[in-house]
């Protein structure tokens, strides 16, 4: 008797739905999977038939073919296992299958029947919806992940008698209710008043999240902070929306990173690739397609310590994904987009022994040893970052202030805008500060680009025409860069992301037009063309 | 008839008048096709099962035990003639089908008979 059982297979960070049908005839006893089975579906065979007779149920000494259709495509993952022994039991007639029409089954079934969680439950269930499933049984670790995705049914077991019993009507299993779930928000344990001083980083650092984005390299001496004011990154952006959200959940299920504790990804990432990552690690690749760390630090932060020490040939990976905030992988049976769409920061040592211009310690390098460190840092990708800024290491007394202003300021503060806005150094308290202010960049720039085809646009991702039509400059400001164009010797894309960083500071102080200050300011920021010109 | 195969007739003459005592029907003895040969072809009535029986008897545990004989090689031998076997007897086409082996070990101490129903499956 032929069987069908409705479930889905993941591609990309999608998934496309699948019929299980089982078929059992006359024959010698045995088992076949046919429709493009990878091998861990091929020994879901051993699995199933364990299960099966471990729970109490018949294993058919028949001949069982099961088909995956769509057979065309081929699939991966080891939650087949519980569709394709619920298949067995509905084609065995232990099942009624009218029961089966309206629902989904995924899980993996360990040898003496229990449910193991599966990868990617989240785009799983998205996709068993999308096909007009209206309940779906998955593994109850997964039940949390899973209904995120409202309009459905989701069906938490623990064993397959369980799912048996509850098929046969024999018993009632709950429908999962996810209120009792305690978000943790996007809370972070660290903050930017942890960092003592560093005020002119800390301000490139708020430039570059309130223009949506900026590229940011931080030059530094070995200890001066480069690493901690980027691990704070993220505790400036502003919020996740609920799609950014569910966008980041399943990439981070597919790849098998949500924990039971953690069922949801709330906060903006952050992700920290070593310089030796290989090319498929860090783009996403394998075998079997996977997200590499560049869709991991989606909507987050991509942060490339030691830059100058990452393969020149890693580096240039990475120019196609920044354009256009997603990365295909290109496989023989089809390509998968991977969103991609990260805030980009390095940071390095300005020489090889780290201490070139630094006003304590002598450098070492020799001249050859200096171009050979600074040539690493130009080409394609050093045009794409938008701002420089060398952190120094923090005076004495600011580190012994540090903690006494953490805790007044964050209890004291409820400034607004227009107070914050033009305070220099008031704003860079706190991260709450901070991301105020950001926000609010945000905010005046989603307006003023409302009508443009893109909604997300962001002065980080204004093209040359655009940049144009949103950033005219007055005399005084095109004076200005002209004299900095033809005396320090900046390129031409140089002159653009000047214009476009203008912009985004014209737009944290609440100024309409951009000034000559603003120029002068995001000029400062081109701190590399400076210090090795010299 | 050398030792060998006495023994081996001998295991069989046994192995039929065990399966007889518990229920089942000698359907047929020795099936020789091109692929293989069938020592048993016995029918479970009750279940409507036709059962393949392989007997592998020995005299003790030396060179392992006697179903360890039954490897690959052996099983799909047998699946070969148990399926020319269904074709020559269309009788039995809604039947369920079953690999079943029956190791014997004739040690001083008696004879000892094990019945392994459904050994293996269909093999690839």
């Amino acid at each position: 008797m032929l069987s069908k059982v409705y479930t889905a297979a993941i591609s990309g960070i999608n998934a496309y739905p699948v019929t299980v049908e089982t078929d059992i005839s006359h024959g010698l006893p045995a088992m076949y999977t046919v429709g493009l089975p990878s091998a861990t579906i091929r020994e879901a065979r051993e699995r199933v038939r364990s299960a099966l007779i471990n729970s109490g149920c018949d294993f058919p000494m028949q001949r069982i073919t099961i088909n995956l259709s769509p057979a065309a495509k081929r699939k991966e993952g080891s939650h087949f296992d519980l569709p394709m022994a619920i298949g067995i039991l509905a084609s065995n007639g232990s099942i009624e299958s009218s029961n089966l029409k309206d629902a989904g089954f995924f899980g993996e079934l360990s040898l003496d029947g229990r449910l193991i969680a599966v990868k990617g439950a989240l785009p799983l269930a998205m996709g068993m919806k999308e096909s007009g499933v209206r309940r779906v049984v998955f593994p109850a670790a997964n039940a949390a992940e899973a209904s995120m995705v409202n309009g459905l049914d989701i069906i938490p077991a623990y064993n397959l008698s369980e799912v048996v019993a509850y098929l046969m009507g024999k018993k009632k299993i709950i429908i999962y209710n996810n209120e009792k779930i305690v978000k943790n928000e996007d809370k972070f344990d660290m903050d930017f008043s942890d960092v003592a001083g560093q005020y002119a980083a800390k301000r490139a650092i708020m430039i570059a999240a309130a223009g949506g984005g900026h590229g940011i390299y931080l030059s530094g001496a070995p200890g001066s902070g480069k690493t901690m004011l980027a691990r704070r990154i993220p505790t400036v952006m502003p919020e996740l929306s609920y799609e950014e959200k569910l966008e980041l959940t399943k990439i981070y299920s597919i790849s098998g990173l949500l924990g039971e504790n953690e069922p949801f990804i709330e906060k903006r990432p952050f992700r920290m690739p070593y310089h030796a990552v290989t090319p498929a690690a860090l783009l996403g690749g394998g075998h079997i397609p996977k997200p590499g760390e560049i869709s991991l630090a989606h909507c987050g932060v991509l942060f490339l310590d030691e830059f100058p020490e990452f393969d020149k040939k890693i580096i240039e990976l990475l120019r196609q994904p920044m354009e256009e905030g997603e990365v295909s992988v290109e496989r023989a049976d089809g390509r998968v987009t991977y969103p991609a769409s990260f805030m980009f920061v390095a940071a390095g040592n300005p020489c090889k022994c780290g201490y070139f211009g630094d006003s304590a310690h002598r450098c070492i390098c020799s001249g050859n040893e200096l171009r050979n460190y600074q040539s690493k840092l130009s080409g394609p990708i050093a045009d794409r970052i938008d701002i420089q800024v060398i952190v120094e290491k923090a005076q004495a007394e600011e580190l012994e202030m540090r903690g006494e202003i953490g805790a007044a300021e964050n209890s004291a503060r409820s400034a607004t805008i227009e107070n914050t806005g033009m305070g220099r150094s008031d704003c860079l308290r706190s991260s709450a500060a901070m991301r105020e202010v950001v926000s609010y960049a945000l905010d005046v720039q989603k307006d003023r680009y409302k009508n443009e085809s893109d909604a997300l646009l962001t002065n980080a991702k204004l093209t040359g025409r655009l940049v144009a039509k949103y950033c005219p400059l007055d005399s005084s400001g095109k004076e200005l860069l002209r004299n900095a164009y033809e005396k320090l010797g900046i390129s031409a894309r140089a002159y653009e992301k000047v214009i476009k960083v203008a912009r985004t500071i014209a737009d944290i102080e609440g100024e309409e037009n951009i000034r000559d200050f603003h120029i002068a300011e995001a000029l400062g920021y081109r701190v590399l063309d400076r210090i090795y010109r010299n | 008839m050398n030792e060998r195969g006495k023994l081996g007739k001998e295991g069989e003459d046994r192995a039929c008048a065990y399966l007889e005592t518990c229920g089942y029907r000698i359907v047929e003895r020795n099936f020789r096709c091109r692929s293989g040969e069938i020592d048993i072809v016995a029918a479970e009535e009750r279940g409507g099962i036709i059962c393949f029986v392989e007997v592998k008897t020995r005299r003790g545990c030396a060179f392992g035990l006697p179903k360890e004989a039954v490897d690959r090689r052996k099983q799909r031998k047998l699946c070969a003639a148990a399926k020319y076997y269904m074709l020559c007897h269309r009788e039995y086409e809604n039947c369920l089908l079953r690999m079943d082996v029956v190791e014997m070990l004739h040690l001083a101490s008696g004879i000892y008979v094990n019945h392994i129903k459904g050994a293996f499956g269909e093999v690839s």
